[in-house]
């Protein structure tokens, strides 16, 4: 993957936290832009330190990080914190302001953009997440769900190339995935590059198109999610192989190109009935 | 949890009054009423707030929610304040060596206390009910409010609910695993339970204001939050603040006779 064909590109970057807990020992890694990224791994592997460091709120201890070719420093931070938008994994850490429409103003007003201009920002955030009607509520009488929009639109709001989510499924019903996942996959087929910390091993096989595989610190592997369907690999970053990957390899369906999403199984299946009908 | 009525569904004048010039006007308002001295004058000036409400179309329900805080802080004040001024005996109780006369005096103080407080609290609920907390902070912050206590008072108000739902939720959780209070007070495991859980809680109250500065910090915070208040004040405003402005005036006037 060449430079510019990356939207973060991290190399040997090193993390100790005051106290002396290591988080990142020496971790590189590179997000293809406009990419629909899954950060993967285990409780304590970084990942959370490593988004700190995409949006500024760190700065390399040790190593380096590029962001859409620009190499990450103090003087940059201004600049980081509007091409990368961080959503948090809880909401109420993020929506602070006593109404919707304040909370989604407060980043585009950071920026120093006129007034008029944060206007149609917060409108068109807020629409974007149908989340319009909320604008005047306060933010601790909105449903989780809710409050995962209105998280989500105050990033929206500051217009950035690279959005990076903390667990956005966490606590969330079915039916609040579900439209949380159109807005993020409708933000994609505009253009953005859409990195998701997660450990659901099945989700990031479903929606994914890269996949980093993190532990302890260090890179354990990155590419494409096919690489999910690698036992030996997966097991090192501390995770399990998707479960449809699991239910061919431990009933012997497939020896070659194992499934990692439903679809893919799903074809499979009709493939070997359909042959079975057929004999 | 409770929230505060949204100033969405009413289209009234006192939900479209300019927050600055209302909260401007009804302040003036409460201190000619505050300093009014007679029961029939607090009682006019009472009664001119509900007839305001009224007329905007605020529920009295929303008043008399309240009247129990009412009740509480000005019982206390109806049964004490007799045995505190000193004036002509209306009846004593005695009790061994103790001897405590209530006096007229006393309770028409005590009275007059208890109107000034719901005054007070009528004005503070017409403002909260037809402005909603939001407006307020803003129409403050225009009024040159210092930002260091709008802002300790957004933050409170906005994580209030948060630290009393995590309380809670901390407390059925050991309730789960069989605590219960003892009835005394004074039980040590109780004690010793209780004080673990709120030093827990402030240790995790702690650490959200870590998640909560390090979230703002990444939308460009720099130290200053930057406003989008945008209110306009219409020659209508102004007139309905001199109105209410120069009620209340001509209440303490005819308070103290001069009208």
């Amino acid at each position: 993957m060449s430079a510019e064909n990356c939207a973060v590109e991290i190399r040997n970057l090193f993390h100790t936290y005051p106290g002396g807990v290591e988080a990142l020992k020496g971790l590189s890694l590179k997000v293809p832009l406009n990419s629909k990224t899954a950060l993967l791994g285990p409780n304590g592997a970084g990942k959370t330190t490593l988004i700190l460091h995409l949006n500024g709120i760190f700065l390399p201890q040790k190593g380096e990080v590029f962001v859409l070719g620009r190499r990450v420093s103090r003087k940059t931070e201004k600049w980081l914190k509007a091409k990368v938008g961080l959503v948090f994994q809880n909401p109420d850490d993020q929506l602070f302001a006593p109404t919707v429409w304040e909370d989604v103003a407060f980043g585009p007003l950071n920026m120093g953009l006129k007034r008029d201009e944060v206007e149609i920002r917060v409108e068109e955030a807020l629409k974007q997440v149908e989340a319009f009607e909320l604008r005047d509520r306060a933010p601790y009488m909105l449903s989780w769900g809710q409050k995962k929009r209105a998280a989500i639109a105050g990033v929206l709001a500051m217009d950035p190339e690279i959005i990076v989510l903390d667990e956005p499924w966490a606590y969330l019903d079915p039916l609040g995935q579900e439209q949380i996942g159109d807005i993020l996959n409708g933000l994609h087929e505009k253009g953005k590059t859409i990195i998701m910390v997660t450990h659901d091993v099945d989700f990031a096989a479903q929606w994914a198109d890269w996949v980093i595989i993190m532990r302890d610190g260090i890179l354990v592997a990155e590419g494409e999610p096919s690489l999910l369907t690698d036992e030996e690999v997966v097991s090192r970053g501390g995770l399990r192989c998707p479960l449809i990957t699991r239910l061919f390899k431990e009933g012997g369906l497939m020896e070659k190109e194992i499934p990692y999403r439903l679809d893919q199984g799903v074809q499979i299946l009709r493939n070997l009935l359909g042959g079975c009908r057929k004999s | 949890m409770r929230a505060y009525s949204s100033t969405e569904s009413s289209g009234t004048f006192l939900y479209r009054w300019d927050p600055r010039v209302k909260i401007v006007a009804l302040f003036v308002y409460l201190v000619f009423s505050l300093s009014v001295e007679r029961i029939m004058s607090l009682l006019l000036s009472w009664g001119l707030i509900l007839l305001l409400a009224l007329w905007g179309r605020i529920s009295l329900g929303e008043f008399v929610r309240r009247m129990p805080w009412l009740l509480w802080f000005g019982g206390f004040l109806l049964i004490f304040y007799p045995f505190l001024v000193p004036g002509k005996e209306m009846f004593a109780v005695s009790c061994g060596p103790v001897y405590a006369a209530a006096s007229f005096e006393g309770l028409y103080k005590g009275i007059v206390l208890l109107l000034r407080l719901a005054v007070s609290l009528s004005v503070l609920t017409v403002i909260m009910i037809s402005t909603g907390p939001g407006k307020i902070f803003m129409a403050l912050e225009g009024l040159r409010m210092p930002a260091v206590f709008l802002r300790t008072a957004e933050f409170t108000l906005r994580y209030i609910y948060i630290c009393t739902d995590e309380l809670r939720t901390m407390f059925t959780a050991r309730k789960a695993r069989g605590f219960k209070p003892a009835k005394s007070f004074f039980n040590a495991f109780t004690m010793n339970t209780l004080s673990h859980l709120i030093g827990m809680l402030f240790l995790r109250t702690y650490s959200r204001g870590e998640r909560i500065y390090t979230a703002m910090l990444s939308r460009g915070y720099t130290g200053e939050i930057i406003s989008l208040s945008s209110f306009k004040a219409r020659s209508s405003d102004y007139l309905m603040g001199i109105l209410i402005s120069a009620v209340g005036a001509a209440v303490f006037f005819l308070d103290k006779g001069a009208l």
